[in-house]
């Protein structure tokens, strides 16, 4: 059966309508919970310097300018120049979509401080995501921050929060999978540990920040209560590693051992085959799922019932996972003779739970269901132009959601909002904008 | 002081792919009803087991997932289980419904519109693999396919050798539980304000392509694809642990500067903290890199761990998830919160808050509920009485 899409039209205001964040986060797991928040509806309003720039806004990827070649920087491998500037951080653009605004303001002058103060007095919530301690050393320590606005939701988003022994030590994605044990998961029984090729822990802790922060709001709507939210980047994680945790305490086993980590195979719930496999081509796989004797029988039939495959030590899935470096061994002997995505619709209409392992150019050009829901949503940004982003995986019927936020805009470029919210938010005349720029207040 | 979700009271209905969206609001205070089949909701049939001995009320899986839920055992196939939900439906804020979109549309669970009628304050979240349109609508699809699908797969693993992996657990449905809860607290707070629930559609699927970082940009800035291997640096250290970080830029002179004075005890600063090796980065990082690996080689992952974090280096050994029950740090946050099951005589450790908010604080009331547990409390207060609980109960609807 074929549903055409028939996507949400909502038609009222987005939930977070009214809601005004004053953003001091930086590199991911911060920025990424912010531009949650500005998704659902906020107004976020990141406090960016222009002696100290978001490093994100200086890593590559780059984007290219209008015009430019597509190919003109390497990748990962490309090097900043100065005569790039601050705004073609390709990953600044998936942490900081949102409709975020950027003012630039000197923190480390008096002035500069001043704006800031005046600022949060204006918002519904502060977040931050130095490390512990760091924006009281500012000089804005919490109780600081609540005499500025009583009820102000103040979210801080540290590596390992502002309370404990290790209160002091500093993350980066890779660091906290380490410790949560969500590296030690993925990889081959045997083998050290491959880990995430990429900081899955900067979205999640992100995520798990906007939650925070939608509580904190809730709670301040029901009560008049601000208060001070302690995020870590490790916290959020250690949940998603399951019972593991519960195993050692009922069973005494422990997750360190020869068996572990399963790499791709499921050895609960019992499923086989449960893996990925070669397909014709390149690098090119499918995952293939068997969840019970049936996906079996049908994955069977789908590969014309071979030789092999009628060997009765497979006919149970104790059977299957008992002898399952042969069973692989088949099931790849006939995925590699086949299309992936062809193979992945064969075995779909049979049942089977399968799918082709698509990389980034796989999703963009490739996966006609993201294509069909519009998932990548062309949003403005003022220096490069139009760009694919891409919008949030869920959607609400009434009240919208959206990747370029209220303003439906691509994430900022440094400083680009400094003079309207000055001039807007706090009230300021031009000359008196003029006044805290001589003043080196807005670097 | 009031739990912050306390006025919800939210029916879960469905597969795994929902059950941490659910404990993630109990935990909040969310009265949480998980509704199940009578023979149980299939994550109690995952191991591992209480003592290795199967049993629907000893699925240490279940209990990690389910912890401070309620739970009501219901034949939504049957009609009378129907008729049940339905009715449950009235009375609840929230259903979060989880599964296949054709599973859910014979029970009655795609409908939001209709169900509002009853209720309008009902909030319908859906998670289901592929969302509620599109050409894949109705594949099946397990966690595996989705982070194939995804494309954590393409890039995780040891390098193009060996293929694709993925992270055991259940990643793809914890993204999109964590996403869920975004959608059903926008839809609450909107509720809040107008009286009036909606629909919120989640997609497996598009939560877990939304993972990977850097990789969807860089291909559409660049057209460049990001190749499978390890990320960053692992080194072994003495006692056999892995360590992980990254040394780059972004960590700041200051940092690079107290590494080398972190590896001078052991003499493996040499030329490391002469400027001209410094200012030619590839050569500068490729010393680091070979120190880093020798220093890691003399301490144990403990020492090495400390004492880089000491001067501000971000790395840490590759633990795993049970070695956090023993790290102080976590017990001095109280992350860890004990939850006796009388059943059993004795309490386990659970993984507690994702974060300390002190006016709305994290706490689980109840331990995982066993099969059945509040089938007749949850009955009665939909308004069921007892000759009519009976009636189910001796048709095979209620357990």
């Amino acid at each position: 059966m074929r549903h055409e899409v028939k996507a949400m039209r909502p038609t009222g205001p987005p939930p977070l309508t009214g809601v005004r964040i004053i953003d001091l986060t930086r590199l991911g797991y911060g920025a990424q919970a912010t531009a949650l928040c500005g998704a659902l509806g906020a107004e976020v309003i990141r406090i960016e310097s222009r002696t100290r720039p978001d490093p994100v806004r200086i890593m590559p990827p780059f984007v290219p300018r209008a015009g430019e070649p597509a190919q003109a920087e390497a990748g990962l491998a490309a090097v900043w120049k100065p005569e790039m500037g601050f705004n073609r951080g390709g990953i600044f653009f998936k942490y900081n979509s949102g409709g975020k605004r950027s003012v630039t303001l000197n923190l480390k002058e008096a002035r500069g401080m001043e704006l800031l103060r005046r600022l949060i007095a204006k918002a519904d919530v502060l977040t931050e995501s130095f490390s512990a301690g760091a924006l009281a050393r500012m000089g804005l320590p919490w109780e600081e921050l609540r005499q500025l606005k009583p009820d102000l939701v103040y979210v801080s988003m540290s590596g390992f929060g502002h309370t404990g022994r290790d209160r002091a030590h500093v993350t980066l994605g890779p660091t906290a999978q380490a410790l949560t044990g969500l590296t030690c998961m993925l990889g081959l029984p045997g083998r050290r540990p491959a880990g995430w090729s990429f900081s899955y822990l900067d979205h999640m802790g992100g995520y798990l920040g906007a939650y925070a922060v939608l509580l904190g709001l809730r709670h301040r709507n029901r009560t008049g209560e601000g208060q001070h939210i302690d995020v870590s980047q490790i916290e959020p994680g250690i949940p998603l590693t399951g019972a593991i945790a519960l195993d050692r305490q009922a069973n005494g086993r422990a997750y360190r051992r020869a068996d572990t980590p399963p790499g791709n195979r499921s050895p609960e719930p019992p499923m086989s085959p449960h893996g990925a496999y070669r397909c014709a081509g390149g690098d090119h796989w499918i995952a293939i799922a068997c969840r019970d004797d049936a996906d079996w029988r049908r994955l069977r039939g789908t590969m014309g019932e071979p030789e092999w495959s009628r060997d009765p030590r497979f006919d149970t899935v104790a059977g299957r996972r008992a002898h399952e470096d042969e069973l692989d061994h088949g099931v790849e002997t006939f995925t590699r003779g086949y299309e992936r995505y062809a193979l992945a619709d064969q075995l779909a209409a049979a049942g089977v739970p399968a799918a082709p392992v698509q990389n980034a150019r796989d999703r963009v050009e490739c996966d006609v269901q993201l294509r069909a829901g519009d998932y990548f949503v062309p949003l403005p940004h003022t220096e490069t132009g139009m760009w694919p982003l891409e919008r949030l995986p869920f959607q609400l019927s009434e009240n919208p959601v959206h990747a370029g936020g209220t303003i439906r805009r691509g994430p900022p470029c440094l400083g680009e909002d400094t003079h309207t919210v000055l001039r807007d938010l706090l009230g300021l005349t031009d000359d008196e904008i003029r006044r805290f720029e001589d003043a080196g207040a807005l670097r | 002081m009031i739990g912050v979700l306390d006025d919800l009271r939210v029916l879960e209905v469905g597969d795994a792919s929902g059950e941490y969206a659910g404990r993630l609001v109990a935990g909040f205070g969310a009265d949480v009803v998980k509704l199940e089949p009578p023979d149980g909701s299939p994550s109690r049939r995952i191991g591992p087991f209480y003592h290795d001995e199967p049993h629907p009320d000893r699925s240490l899986h279940f209990w990690h997932y389910n912890v401070g839920k309620r739970a009501a055992a219901v034949d939504v196939t049957h009609q009378d289980g129907r008729m049940l939900l339905d009715r449950l439906a009235r009375s609840f804020d929230v259903v979060i419904a989880a599964g296949a979109p054709a599973a859910l549309e014979a029970i009655g669970l795609l409908d939001g519109a209709a169900l509002r009628r009853i209720n309008p304050r009902l909030i319908l979240l859906t998670i289901t693999p592929f969302g509620l349109d599109g050409p894949w609508r109705d594949r099946p699809a397990t966690d595996l396919t989705l982070m194939a699908l995804g494309g954590s797969m393409a890039t995780c693993g040891y390098g193009l050798d060996d293929p694709p992996l993925t992270c055991a657990g259940w990643q793809a449905y914890q993204t999109a539980s964590v996403y869920a809860v975004h959608g059903l607290m926008g839809a609450v707070l909107a509720r809040d304000l107008h009286g009036r629930g909606q629909d919120v559609e989640v997609s497996v699927h598009e939560a877990a392509v939304s993972i990977t970082e850097w990789h969807v940009p860089q291909y559409i800035f660049t057209g460049l694809v990001s190749p499978r291997g390890v990320l960053g640096l692992q080194f072994l250290s003495r006692d056999g642990t892995m360590v992980s970080t990254i040394v780059a830029e972004f960590l700041g002179g200051n940092v690079l500067d107290r590494l080398c004075e972190l590896l001078a005890p052991d003499g493996l600063d040499g030329g490391l903290c002469d400027p001209t090796l410094r200012a030619d980065r590839r050569r500068f990082y490729a010393a680091m890199v070979a120190a880093l690996e020798r220093y890691c080689a003399l301490h144990t992952a403990d020492e090495v761990y400390r004492a880089g974090q000491a001067v501000g280096f971000p790395w840490a050994p590759c633990r795993t998830p049970d070695e956090n029950l023993d790290d102080q740090h976590l017990h001095d946050r109280d992350f860890w919160v004990p939850v006796y099951h009388p059943e059993l005589g004795r309490q386990f450790l659970y993984a507690g808050a994702p974060f300390i908010a002190p006016a709305c604080l994290w706490r689980y009331t109840r331990r995982p509920p066993l099969l059945g547990e509040h089938t007749a409390e949850v009955l009665a207060e939909a308004g069921i009485d007892t000759t009519e609980l009976h009636r189910l109960r001796a048709a095979g609807s209620v357990r």
